[in-house]
């Protein structure tokens, strides 16, 4: 079978650790899936979902807020500071974020809000919201 | 003299010292054990960021970088990692120590000059600054109740975001690096610029290696302060075991102690206690010899 060896970290932890048939990943120039002997690529990746194909060909997914990627003679690696499955999501906190961010960007005026951190954590938000919702 | 009562009362003081020392030690070494797996996970996380990092860079691509490039030294900014809490032998000593020895008369010109300021991370830290009238910049309190990855990034943040605005030329870490449960040095590590040594491998073109996407410059720019927030977990983190095992450590030879002291003062009770004893029979010994005398 041709399967691949992957990892995915987080600072605090190992995140998932298996062999995986495939692995589609929210690139920062397009989105990209890495199959059995992809070229030595390494990529940032944006806020996002990852989904890999695990080698019982079952759909696994992660939710993420970017990071980075390796892939080099079928072995990946996905570095991320923040990635989490569907259902681990904190939809409370999420909301809350939203709220936030939406806040501070209605008030374009003040000058001690930094607007591209404000979108950022937007996008964060809404991507953890929009992918909570409808698990696979 | 004490009294037999007060030596009494003395070793049950000792006692519930110990007690306290003993379960001290406990909880660091709870502390310390769960600890060491996040260090182990986090050292994979860290080792497989560097290599990235040092595989896509080159002299060349990071030339211009801010986070590289090396510019006059005006301003200082160190960073001194210590405890909040005390009760943890030299923990904290040893690194103020090494900042009156080491630190200040290598950079005597910048301190002269009041162009030195600093960030504490741990109360005693802050403490000490204050008492000795250094610029302290922020201080952070608690951070280590509840250590978690989102504190360095917002510090790393911070900090490279004034290093950006230029507001300092250079910065340092001073922290306690953990080395083993017994054995830890206090460090002083370059934090920005990022030393080119440190991240690259020369200049050796490995881009024909990998393809980048989307190139190595922009790579290298959003790799870099995610480097930069693992630098500062790295000192987190590596400051905090250093920080349990020294209390371990302390509170070990304190509850060492407490026995020690336990057991002199119980001879002390037995010697008192026995002296009374034969000083009573002597009393009626010599009390019936008179009436027999009589």
């Amino acid at each position: 079978m041709k399967i691949m060896n992957l990892e995915i970290i987080t600072p605090e932890k190992l995140v998932y650790k298996s062999q995986v048939i495939s692995i589609s990943i929210p690139g920062t120039i397009g989105s990209f899936q890495v199959l059995f002997d992809h070229a030595p690529i390494i990529s940032s990746f944006e806020i996002g979902r990852i989904v890999l194909v695990d080698r019982n060909n079952l759909k696994v997914e992660f939710i993420t807020s970017g990071g980075i990627i390796k892939v080099e003679k079928n072995n990946i690696i996905v570095l991320a500071e923040t990635i989490e499955k569907p259902e681990e999501i904190d939809i409370k906190l999420a909301e809350e974020a939203l709220r936030e961010a939406k806040k501070k960007l209605s008030i374009l005026e003040r000058e001690d809000v930094d607007v591209d951190r404000a979108e950022i954590a937007l996008k964060k938000a809404i991507n953890r919201l929009k992918h909570s919702r409808k698990p696979i | 003299m004490p009294s037999l009562k007060d030596i009494k009362n003395r070793i049950s003081g000792v006692k519930n010292t110990q007690q306290i020392t003993k379960a001290m030690k406990m909880v660091s070494v709870a502390r310390l054990r769960k600890l060491q797996q996040h260090i182990l996970s986090f050292k994979n996380y860290f080792n497989n960021l560097k290599f990235i990092l040092s595989e896509i860079s080159t002299l060349n691509s990071v030339s211009g970088n801010i986070y590289f490039d090396e510019r006059d030294t005006k301003n200082i900014l160190f960073i001194i990692v210590t405890s909040d809490r005390g009760l943890c032998g030299s923990f904290n000593l040893n690194l103020f120590r090494y900042l009156e020895n080491e630190i200040i008369p290598e950079y005597r010109n910048y301190f002269d000059s009041e162009n030195v300021s600093f960030i504490c991370i741990g109360r005693k830290g802050y403490e000490y600054l204050r008492k000795n009238k250094f610029k302290i910049e922020r201080n952070y309190l608690h951070l280590f109740v509840e250590l978690k990855y989102d504190i360095s990034i917002k510090l790393s943040k911070i900090i490279s975001e004034s290093y950006q605005k230029l507001k300092y030329d250079k910065v340092y870490i001073i922290y306690n690096e953990f080395l083993s449960t017994a054995k830890s040095t206090v460090r002083c590590k370059q934090f920005l610029p990022l030393k080119i040594s440190d991240c690259t491998q020369g200049d050796k073109n490995l881009c024909e290696k990998y393809i980048l996407e989307p190139d190595t410059r922009s790579l290298i720019q959003s790799l870099t302060p995610k480097y930069l927030s693992s630098e500062i977990w790295q000192v987190l983190i590596d400051s905090y075991a250093s920080e349990l095992s020294a209390r371990m450590l302390a509170m070990d030879m304190a509850t060492e102690n407490t026995k020690e002291i336990i057991r002199l003062l119980s001879s002390e009770y037995n010697k008192k206690r026995q002296d009374s004893i034969t000083r009573e029979i002597l009393e009626i010994v010599s009390g019936a010899n008179a009436l027999i005398n009589d």
